[in-house]
């Protein structure tokens, strides 16, 4: 074997790191939007996780730990095969944005029920289609759960750009999605 | 009045504030204030509110397939550590000349168990059984799983569960397991071969692993017949 097995090394890594594979799964679908792809990701994160496990300070987050390993796994073996979104021009949606402003409180309660009316797959496939930095900040925060200070320290930025890219990811996601209930007839486009 | 500057600020504080990572209070305050007095703070606070809950309610969680959990548990309690490789090229296990050496002799120098449930030999078998090596077949399918091309498909050290694993994936013979002192289960895998299956347990001990296919003895089943 290539490497010693060490029952104690296991012991500790089976308890600390086994539990999260179920939300490292589900991030590593979200991102590379293919299940097969997300199989190999999840086990590369931890067949590496497992061999720096002892580097990992214990007492400190282990999930964050492992999405961490995840994010440098995708970033070097899995973006180049995935094909990247189309681009968002920013202005684009700021000035659309401006324009599905609800009059009234009242519109926005409609407007309210017609996002609930929204498929999950047309969900999915709106975040599927924001770019990357905006996608895993929209999927760690509103998926996830993470805080700014773990989304922060998981894709390496400042708390303040995790906000801005959460802030401006979700007005994406509300003109997208605005759109796809307009071509529905949800709304009147 | 408002500067655009300081509104884009605010606007992004009213994020801040759905989330509720305003740890300053009376800054929570002011911006809560502003979000409830300002039309277009108004505004943000719905979208980032009903995109929020969008989000967390549309997007179903995907747990980890159980599948996969077993093959990582696996690789894990083997000591499978691959190199930076991409990960298509890996193979399940990853061994030296010498282990690899080692872990074909224990092959031979294993017990193989096998008993055939009551009743009639099934001729199928017995064609197979003169046809093949079944030696040779262990083989091959030893090589096939070092060469990642026939996974484990459950990882367990526990015997009783993989005799169900492999009563479950229709083995036509009842399974008798045996762990050798030292060593201990790790999985299981079912191969086919010309319509019949075939189980084939891994097992380690502190520096290897080993490879045991289950065979069927024709002359135990003659005597047992008898």
């Amino acid at each position: 074997m290539t490497k010693n097995y060490n029952g104690d090394l296991y012991a500790d890594f089976e308890r600390e790191a086994v539990p999260h594979m179920d939300a490292l799964f589900n991030f590593a679908l979200r991102m590379t939007g293919d299940s097969d792809e997300a199989n190999d990701l999840v086990q590369d994160t931890y067949m590496r996780a497992f061999r720096f496990f002892d580097k990992f300070e214990k007492g400190t987050n282990c999930k964050a730990w492992l999405f961490r390993i995840m994010k440098n796994t995708y970033i070097n073996s899995y973006r180049k095969k995935t094909k990247e979104p189309e681009r968002f021009d920013y202005e684009d949606v700021e000035n659309y944005y401006e324009n599905v402003k609800p009059s009234s409180t009242e519109d926005a309660h409609l407007e309210r029920e017609i996002f609930d009316n929204l498929l999950d797959d047309q969900v999915a496939s709106a975040i599927s289609s924001l770019p990357e930095d905006f996608r895993t900040v929209v999927i760690l925060a509103d998926i996830e759960g993470f805080t700014y200070e773990e989304i922060a320290e998981f894709i390496d930025c400042p708390v303040g750009t995790v906000r801005s890219r959460l802030h401006r990811a979700r007005k994406m996601l509300y003109a997208k999605l605005y759109d796809y209930a307009g071509s529905k007839g949800y709304v009147k486009n | 009045m408002m500067h655009d500057k300081d509104k884009h600020e605010y606007a992004e504080l009213v994020t801040a504030l759905v989330d509720n990572e305003i740890n300053d209070s009376l800054l929570q305050a002011k911006i809560r204030t502003l979000s409830e007095s300002d039309p277009d703070l108004k505004f943000e606070y719905h979208v980032q509110t009903t995109i929020k809950r969008t989000v967390k309610n549309k997007c179903r969680f995907n747990n980890c397939p159980s599948s996969l959990k077993n093959r990582i548990m696996l690789d894990l309690r083997t000591g499978k550590f691959p190199e930076e490789t991409p990960a298509s090229s890996k193979p399940v296990f990853s061994l030296r000349p010498w282990a690899y050496a080692a872990a074909v002799a224990v092959i031979f120098l294993t017990l193989f168990i096998f008993r055939v449930t009551d009743g009639e030999i099934d001729p199928k078998l017995e064609v197979l059984e003169s046809k093949f090596s079944l030696d040779k077949m262990a083989m091959n399918n030893f090589k096939a799983i070092l060469d990642s091309k026939l996974s484990c498909e459950i990882a367990s050290s526990d015997s009783n569960t993989i005799k169900s694993f492999f009563h479950d994936k229709g083995l036509r013979y009842a399974v008798r397991m045996v762990c050798p002192t030292g060593w201990t289960y790790v999985g299981a895998v079912v191969s086919q071969d010309n319509g019949e299956k075939f189980g084939h347990v891994v097992l380690k001990d502190a520096k290897e692993i080993c490879f045991i296919y289950l065979k069927w003895i024709k002359n135990i089943l003659h005597r047992r017949k008898n």
